[in-house]
């Protein structure tokens, strides 16, 4: 399940931002491929790919700053 | 002729230097610019300036000449901006977001002799060419000699109206940028108007979030330092509580958005959770407000008058604007002309269209900036007698309201960043497997427009490998978002591509 998860973040990822590359680590830094812009673009896709609701004092660029962090905002999140 | 307020329009600085160093002098102990953990007075930043100037002058820059000025937003670029403005030289100003062959390309074309920068990349490449300054070195340096400077230098008695202040680099519709050239009688007449409609005084504290390179974020900036209120410089509006945070600390009295910051704020913010009853007015530009996002700001932040304006940077970024007490009335609008502006419709045979019918929206006035640098083809084809041909679409109403109906220029907006498709194409077609390429905007629920490409293939290419090929050549913003594989591209008979087909 966890597989899956990852894998749709990457496919967003890819399909959204030019820069990314599918070697880059669940650690690596997403700085240079989620820009300002599109940093609203990612949290819109998770709200509706997996059902989460993100509180507004949660609304911190550091959380979604590597793939690690994406996934921990969907497993705290996640309202189903 | 459909035209409002034709009055004139008395605008008494003749250059953005006199704008400050009358600021300077009747507000030196009032906060100048304001960040999250230090403020400067009118007279720190006087100084911070003047230090500015003289670093300038050390490397031969003066009347005539012309300074970069790449990156985001900082305090540096403001010290520098007013230095080079007071020296009677030019600003030359791009979107931070764009690729380093075309800033160096710029950089190139204005013949600029020096570079203040936050992009590493271009420090590097400048390096041996054109002295080039990191924005934190530059701030730090005026910091050292701002306590032992003199006063700021005058020479603004020599700096005409008809000058040119800043060559702004923005998206056209044939490829790469062109620079904008605004005047110093265009930023005059601007911040006079806006001054006035926006009824700015010295208690006013207004935040600043849109970029300084786009005229909309400086006007922002010109106006508060021109009537003696203080500027509020927020960086990091990603990071929402944080800005709402500071917003509320900070008693911000206006904010200047473009419907993607109304979005996001209402999406995301939470804004009841704050005291922002401090906010009297917020603006909005660059693409038209949603009227739902009208209803939801007006319910949620009842303190605040909402302006919902048009302009573009040829037109030194405002135009018209309607009036808070016409918001619900005129929702739909983007306003009346600016008092000494003029706008008709025309139709495609030139003629004057009446109330009621579209055509191309057209200006003339003071805000009309002097043409395209080194185009004067284009500058021709774009300013016929004094009207700048805006390339929208609309049609003006029974009280003059203009309504904005598409656009005859192909231009995507993407949260509020002009982006040129044909720059994106003439990168596509280039790709050894890509034999015909449209681009397009496509509608997208968050950032108004994101890039969609449609290709029709010579050969076998994946999605991924277009991307990772745009990627190595165009700024992030630009890089198509979506592409769609077709057999073949609708066309006219003249080879145009139908893009409304797509």
């Amino acid at each position: 399940m966890e597989d899956e998860k990852e894998k749709r973040v990457r496919q967003f990822l890819k399909e959204r931002f030019g820069n990314y590359q599918d070697e880059i680590g669940i650690t690596d830094s997403l700085e240079g491929i989620v820009d300002s812009m599109g940093l609203f673009e990612l949290v819109s896709f998770l709200e509706n790919e997996f059902s989460i609701s993100f509180p507004n004092e949660e609304f911190s660029p550091q959380r979604f700053s590597t793939i690690e962090g994406i996934l921990q905002v969907i497993d705290e999140f996640h309202t189903e | 002729m459909n035209s409002q307020n034709s009055k004139s329009f008395q605008v008494s600085p003749a250059n953005i230097s006199e704008i400050l160093y009358k600021a300077v002098e009747e507000n030196s102990e009032r906060p100048a610019l304001v960040l999250p953990d230090i403020s400067w007075t009118y007279a720190e930043l006087g100084s911070l300036i003047s230090a500015a100037s003289n670093i300038l002058r050390d490397h031969l820059i003066n009347k005539g000449s012309r300074i970069a000025i790449i990156g985001n937003n900082h305090p540096a670029y403001i010290v520098a901006y007013f230095a080079a403005q007071c020296l009677g030289a030019s600003t030359v100003e791009v979107g931070r977001f764009e690729s380093l062959n075309t800033l160096l390309g710029i950089v190139r074309e204005t013949g600029v002799c020096f570079v203040l920068t936050d992009r590493d990349d271009l420090k590097t490449s400048l390096q041996g060419h054109v002295h080039t300054e990191s924005f934190q070195k530059f701030l730090s340096l005026c910091v050292e000699k701002a306590v032992k400077t003199e006063p700021l230098p005058k020479i603004s008695s020599s700096i005409d109206s008809a000058e040119a202040a800043s060559i702004v680099y923005t998206s056209g519709t044939t490829g790469l940028p062109k620079g904008v050239i605004l005047t110093q009688g265009n930023f005059c007449f601007i911040i006079a108007s806006i001054v006035d409609y926006l009824k700015l005084s010295k208690e006013d504290r207004y935040a600043l979030i849109l970029p300084l390179c786009h005229t909309y974020g400086k006007t922002v900036m010109l106006t508060s330092l021109a009537i003696g209120a203080a500027v509020v410089l927020l960086l990091n509006f990603q990071n929402l509580p944080n800005f709402l945070s500071l917003v509320e600390s900070k008693r911000c009295t206006l904010l200047s958005a473009v419907p993607y910051h109304a979005h996001v704020l209402l999406k995301w913010g939470n804004l009841s959770k704050y005291d922002l009853s401090s906010l009297r007015a917020i603006t909005f530009s660059g693409n038209k407000l949603p009227p739902a996002n009208i209803d939801q700001l007006r319910e949620k932040l009842p303190g605040a008058q909402i302006f919902s304006m048009y302009g573009l940077t040829e037109s030194t970024t405002r135009a018209c604007y309607v009036p808070p007490e016409l918001i619900i009335k005129k929702k739909d609008s983007c306003g009346r002309p600016l008092p000494g502006v003029e706008l008709k419709i025309i139709g495609e045979d030139g003629s004057t269209l009446p109330s009621g019918q579209v055509g191309e929206v057209l200006l003339r006035g003071p805000n009309v900036m002097k043409g395209y640098f080194l185009e004067p083809e284009l500058t021709a084809k774009t300013i016929v007698n004094g009207w700048l041909k805006t390339g929208d679409l609309g049609y003006l109403d029974e009280d003059g309201f203009l309504y904005l109906e598409g656009r005859t220029k192909e231009i995507i907006k993407c949260a509020g960043e002009r982006i040129s498709p044909a720059e994106i194409e003439n990168v596509l077609i280039k790709h050894p497997c890509v034999a015909d390429v449209s681009v397009k905007g496509t509608s997208d629920p968050v950032l108004g427009e994101i890039v969609h490409a449609y290709i029709v293939q010579s050969g076998s290419v994946k999605e991924e490998e277009l991307r990772t090929y745009c990627a190595k050549q165009l700024s992030h913003h630009k890089i198509p978002r979506r592409y769609t594989f077709v057999d073949i591209l609708p066309k006219t008979a003249t080879g145009k591509v139908k893009k409304y087909l797509l």
